[in-house]
C-alpha cells in the first residue's frame, strides 16, 4: 500500500510533472539514479562483474547529461564494501570494475576534450562559472545570475568567456575560463570571512523566508 | 544470483505495476499534450532553448566546436538523434521523458515494496527458522 502511494504521489509531484514535459535532462537522471538505487537494495550478495561493469557504464553515460549522478559513486562503493556478500578480494576486484565502467561509460566526453580540443577536462568546463553563480558577493543560494553575466544559459556562458578572456588579455582554453571564475568564488572565501559570512546569511535568510512561505 | 528478496516483492504485484506506469504516463501525458496546445512547446528561453540549439547545431552538422565540452553534451546529442529519426518536435522527447517517468513510478513501488515487505518478511521468516533451534539448545 505504501508502494503504491509513494508511486502516485510520484504521478503528481510538481516538479516531475513540468521536467518530465520540458526539454531538460532531468527525468532520465532520476529514472537511472532510482533504477541503481533499487539495484543496491534488491541484491544480498554481490552482482557479478558483468552487473557492476554495466553500473558503471550507466553511472558514465548518464554524467554526461546530469553530473550530480556521479554522487552514487559512494553509495555503490558502499554497498561493494558492507552490504553485499562476498570475499575481499572480490569486492575489491568489483570497485575497480564500477569505477573503470564509470571510466569507459564517460569516455566519449574526456576524450573529446582530450584528444578533439586538446584540454584537460573531464566532462565539461562549466563547473568554474557554476561555483561563481553560488560563490558570489550577492549569491542567495538560489539560481540567480551575478552582475556581468546575463540570464539565460546560452548568454551566460559567453558572458563568462568574454569576460575571463578579457580578464586575461588573451584567448583561453575552456579550462582556463573554469579555473578563472573557480578562482573568483574561492577569492571571496580567502578574501574577508566577514564577507563569506554575509554571503552565507543571505543564503540562511532566503532559504527560510522560502520556506516559511 | 537473484536472491529471495527480489522473489518475494515479484510475483503478485506485476499488475500492480502496469497499473501504477499506466496511471503516471497518463497524468504525464495530459501535462505534455496541455503544453503542446500553447506556445511554450518550443524553448524560447533558458536551459530548454541551450540544448535545444544545441542539439540543431549537431543535427545540422556542427558535431564539435574544437573546445571542450562548455556544458554537459548528453542531452544535446541525445536531442538530436531524436530530431534525426522523428523530425523536429520538442513533442518526442516529452513523450519518451513520460513513459521514463511511468519507469520511474514502477521502481519506487518496488523499491518501497522490497524495503518495506519483503525484508521484514525475510526476517520474520529467519527468525522463526532460528527459534527451534535456539529451543533445542
Amino acid at each position: 500500500m505504501i508502494g503504491v502511494l509513494a508511486a502516485i504521489g510520484w504521478a503528481f509531484f510538481q516538479p516531475a510533472e513540468s521536467y518530465s514535459i520540458i526539454l531538460m535532462p532531468t527525468t532520465w537522471l532520476v529514472f537511472v539514479f532510482w533504477y541503481l538505487v533499487w539495484s543496491v537494495v534488491r541484491y544480498r550478495e554481490l552482482p557479478s562483474l558483468g552487473r557492476l561493469l554495466s553500473y558503471g557504464l550507466v553511472v558514465g553515460i548518464t554524467a554526461m547529461g546530469i553530473a550530480t549522478i556521479l554522487l552514487l559513486i559512494p553509495l555503490l562503493l558502499l554497498a561493494i564494501l558492507l552490504r553485499w556478500k562476498s570475499t575481499t578480494s572480490w569486492r575489491a576486484l568489483g570497485m575497480a570494475v564500477l569505477l573503470g565502467g564509470v571510466l569507459l561509460g564517460a569516455s566519449p566526453a574526456w576524450i573529446h576534450n582530450y584528444f578533439v580540443a586538446h584540454d584537460r577536462v573531464f566532462l565539461s568546463a562549466h563547473s568554474g562559472v557554476n561555483f561563481w553563480i553560488g560563490n558570489n558577493p550577492v549569491a542567495t543560494g538560489y539560481p540567480k545570475f551575478p552582475p556581468g553575466l546575463h540570464a539565460g544559459q546560452e548568454a551566460m556562458l559567453k558572458d563568462s568567456i568574454t569576460t575571463a578572456e578579457k580578464a586575461a588579455g588573451r584567448s583561453l582554453k575552456r579550462s582556463e575560463v573554469s579555473a578563472y571564475w573557480a578562482q573568483q568564488g574561492t577569492r571571496l572565501d580567502r578574501e574577508s570571512s566577514t564577507r563569506l559570512a554575509q554571503v552565507s546569511r543571505s543564503k540562511d535568510q532566503e532559504l527560510l523566508e522560502r520556506l516559511s512561505v | 544470483m537473484l536472491p529471495k528478496l527480489v522473489s518475494l516483492a515479484r510475483s503478485p504485484t506485476l499488475p500492480v505495476a502496469w497499473g501504477l506506469f499506466l496511471v503516471v504516463l497518463a497524468v504525464r501525458l495530459f501535462c505534455l499534450f496541455q503544453l503542446a496546445d500553447s506556445q511554450f512547446l518550443i524553448p524560447q528561453g533558458g536551459d530548454m532553448l541551450f540544448y535545444n540549439d544545441w542539439a540543431l547545431r549537431i543535427l545540422h552538422g556542427q558535431w564539435t566546436d574544437h573546445t571542450a565540452f562548455y556544458g554537459l553534451p548528453l542531452y544535446a546529442y541525445l536531442l538530436a538523434g531524436i530530431y534525426k529519426v522523428f523530425g523536429f518536435s520538442p513533442f518526442i522527447p516529452g513523450l519518451i521523458q513520460s513513459i521514463l517517468e511511468g519507469g520511474t513510478a514502477v521502481i519506487i513501488y518496488r523499491l518501497a515494496l522490497l524495503v518495506l515487505v519483503a525484508r521484514p518478511l525475510l526476517h520474520l521468516r529467519q527468525r522463526r527458522r532460528r527459534a527451534p533451534a535456539i529451543a533445542r539448545r
